[in-house]
């Protein structure tokens, strides 16, 4: 697209937060439920590990103590026509949500190489009470008949994330966390406080006292050993960044919000941008952050 | 003080009978372990364990599995010795169950589930020279009737001796092979799609699966001290040992047991499952569970095929000889041989409703020679990565497996049939359509 096609209205929506990923690490099989090779595990009576990636706090899976609270919102929505520049209130502080049971997915090396991972499916949801906008970015605009496991590795590249990198720099300003081994420290003597009082609770709450056993026999590894990837691993970045072709629905006064109609279209014109990058990856909590924007087109009145 | 001729040549074929040794000895002990890993339970609700122990259980099935990771590393580094000095990978060895005569590990090899007995037995294939710590002396002398450490002590001594070979013969008679015919760990499954891992990623160690270049007698006993440090211990007490690490287990086993008569951490699974009758195995009669099971069988030997070509390729390039380790590591090994071989411990052996489960065989269903003539071989391969997509879906698709296993046993499909494409997109055939 060249800057003379660019479109003069565009809705540029900036979010961040935790999220959570209750995914299994290798060496162990991408669908490992428990944990047993790898670094992350489900403890006592917490489900089995899935692999989705939540970016809203769900009822069904839980958040581990003493984590960050789970839940990515918008954190700047404005609305560019020409050289006029206007805040969306009414979108500022939406949740923003991946439908579908998204995954990285990888699949132990077999679809990309590690840190070029797509996340599928992608659908993307942005609500507020006034506006509710979701768009899907399907791997294969051409083919969508194609399985994933069948999906060329071109294919998964352009939608998969642009390698790991390790970015210190990057995570300490979005998340205010310079220090993981220190975290990790503090996360530490928190559990093992609370395991102590769940240890002299009567009646002993048995799955309680098996996740903090669990939780603190794994930090430890990870503080006791700076390279191992229980604590090194906070530091690596994945960026991601990819047009988004797929069906759009929006619900709620559109042009009252927008002051115009977001393009829909699967071609260039019609494409939605999204870029985003996550990191900060928590083993202990199963969660990272997450950090983007959405710039959509829109045509005015 | 080197040999001459033609001793040198002598103590040489003495090396490599000694080395092919130790690659079934590897294998044999690592295929246990495995079997074992995979027979405790996960889940509460499974029965006869508590939240508690749970806990303790997850930790045990870690260990065992760096243990066998690192039992692969060592069978590695012995195939590495063996072609750095011009011989053949081995990966050949004996059906299980086998007495203790068939390999100097002095304990009979078998597919037993999870239990003081079989740990105490893994305990003994790991077991040092000399025991430096008093304590565990005693304890195994509690344990074990008469117990004296040089009972069991063959494996540390067959490395012992490799190492003297290695050390008496002369280098230019020795290490004759070419050095591409060794694996060296650094980053194969991402350099294998021509990338790099990213700014500030290490190469060289692989979750511990460290393989060091052979190329002299220097970096050969280096090596094999690697696989006794790591093994038996290096002379002193060393907690990280596979030694100590499975007597840890043993001892908490022990105690938790105690503690608790109601505790069986270990699914059902019977001895040396196996789907064709042989003498001493457990012939497994449940017809879902057989399908399953020969799935699990092929691709096991065409894991191993993988590796003969991987270590004995002839005129394959460099990018070919990627291809090879790109497939059979994660994919094969990560993706379809852990997962089935944890499926197999909770299927039903024989009737649908009988308690007994069964596992995994670590049985060849085919020969797993080299083949000599790489265009041959190649394609040998992808007709075995076709038959086992086929067979994938085969058992994803059968209505008679337990419902709770038929998302691993899809994945597992999806994976071999990812695996048959990236394959024949490397040679750039399609052996089926």
């Amino acid at each position: 697209m060249s800057d003379a096609d660019y479109p003069a209205a565009r809705l540029i929506l900036q979010f961040e937060g935790w999220c959570q990923i209750r995914q299994a690490t290798d060496p162990d099989p991408s669908d490992e439920p428990r944990g047993s090779s790898g670094y992350t595990f489900a403890f006592g009576d917490e489900p089995d590990l899935d692999r989705i990636i939540r970016l809203q706090p769900s009822p069904e899976v839980p958040v581990r103590s003493h984590g960050w609270p789970i839940g990515v919102a918008v954190t700047s929505a404005v609305r560019y026509e020409g050289t006029t520049r206007s805040s969306v209130d009414a979108l500022t502080g939406a949740k923003v949500d991946l439908l579908g049971g998204p995954k990285l997915e990888n699949r132990n090396f077999t679809l990309t190489p590690v840190g070029y991972e797509p996340i599928v499916p992608f659908e993307l949801e942005i609500g507020s009470a006034a506006l509710t906008i979701r768009r899907k970015a399907p791997l294969n605009v051409k083919d969508p008949t194609v399985p994933l496991w069948l999906q060329p590795e071109d294919v998964l590249l352009a939608q998969g994330a642009n390698g790991m990198n390790f970015e210190p720099e990057t995570i300490g300003k979005a998340t205010g966390i310079w220090d993981s081994r220190l975290v990790a420290e503090e996360r530490l003597a928190h559990l093992q406080r609370d395991l102590e009082a769940a240890r002299r609770r009567e009646p002993p709450n048995d799955p309680e006292i098996a996740i903090l056993t669990g939780r603190i026999a794994e930090l430890t590894i990870g503080i006791d050993d700076p390279t191992d990837r229980r604590v090194a691993n906070r530091y690596w970045v994945e960026r991601f960044g990819f047009d988004m072709l797929g069906d759009v629905e929006v619900e709620g006064d559109e042009k009252g919000v927008l002051g115009g109609t977001l393009v829909r279209g699967s071609d260039d014109q019609g494409a939605w941008h999204v870029r985003f990058f996550m990191g900060a990856w928590d083993p202990d909590v199963l969660s990272a952050y997450f950090v983007g924007a959405l710039d959509a087109p829109y045509a005015e009145g | 003080m080197h040999l001459p001729f033609p001793e040198n040549v002598a103590q040489r074929n003495r090396l490599a009978e000694l080395l092919v040794l130790a690659a079934q000895v590897e294998h044999d002990v690592l295929c246990q372990y495995l079997f074992a890993g995979a027979t405790l339970k996960q889940n509460y609700g499974e029965g006869g364990v508590t939240y508690g122990q749970l806990e303790q259980m997850r930790r045990w099935k870690s260990t065992i599995m760096a243990v066998a990771r690192q039992e692969m590393e060592h069978l590695g580094i012995v195939t590495n010795l063996l072609t750095a000095i011009g011989e053949a990978p081995h990966f050949d060895r004996p059906e299980f169950p086998a007495p203790a005569s068939i390999l100097p590990i002095d304990q009979e090899s078998r597919l037993a589930r999870f239990s003081e007995r079989t740990i105490l037995r893994f305990v003994c294939f790991e077991m040092p020279a000399e025991l430096p710590d008093q304590e565990d002396a005693a304890y195994l002398r509690a344990c074990i009737p008469d117990f004296d450490p040089n009972s069991y002590d063959a494996i540390y001594r067959l490395y012992a001796e490799v190492k003297r070979l290695l050390e008496a013969i002369e280098p230019p008679d020795l290490f004759i092979g070419p050095p591409s015919a060794q694996f060296v760990s650094a980053w194969p499954a991402v350099a294998a799609r021509g990338r790099t891992p990213g700014k500030g990623a290490a190469p060289g160690s692989i979750y511990g699966f460290s393989l060091p270049e052979i190329s002299d007698t220097k970096s050969a006993t280096q090596a094999v001290d690697q696989v006794v440090e790591e093994g038996e211990g290096a002379g002193e007490h060393t907690p990280t040992s596979h030694f100590a690490r499975f007597l840890a287990i043993h001892r908490e086993l022990v105690a938790t047991r105690a503690s608790d008569p109601g505790f069986e951490p270990a699914r059902a699974v019977v001895d040396d499952p196996r789907t064709s009758d042989l003498p001493g195995a457990t012939t497994i009669t449940n017809p879902a569970t057989i399908r399953v099971s020969e799935l699990f069988d092929l691709g096991y030997a065409v894991m191993m095929q993988l590796l003969i070509r991987m270590f004995a390729h002839t005129d394959e390039s460099e990018e070919e000889v990627a291809v090879l380790e790109s497939l059979a590591f994660f994919p094969l090994m990560t993706t379809v041989i852990r997962p089935l071989s944890e499926i197999l411990t909770q299927l039903p052996a024989f009737g649908s409703n009988q308690p007994e489960r069964a596992g995994p065989s670590y049985t060849f269903p085919k020969r797993i020679d080299l083949l000599p003539h790489r265009k041959a071989a190649w394609r040998n391969l992808g007709l075995q990565f076709a038959l086992l997509e086929r067979r994938g879906f085969a058992v994803a698709d059968d209505l008679d497996n337990p419902e709770p296993v038929r998302p691993r046993l899809r994945l597992v499909a999806e994976q071999l049939s990812r695996i048959r494409l990236t394959f024949e997109n490397a040679i750039g055939v399609e052996v089926t359509s």
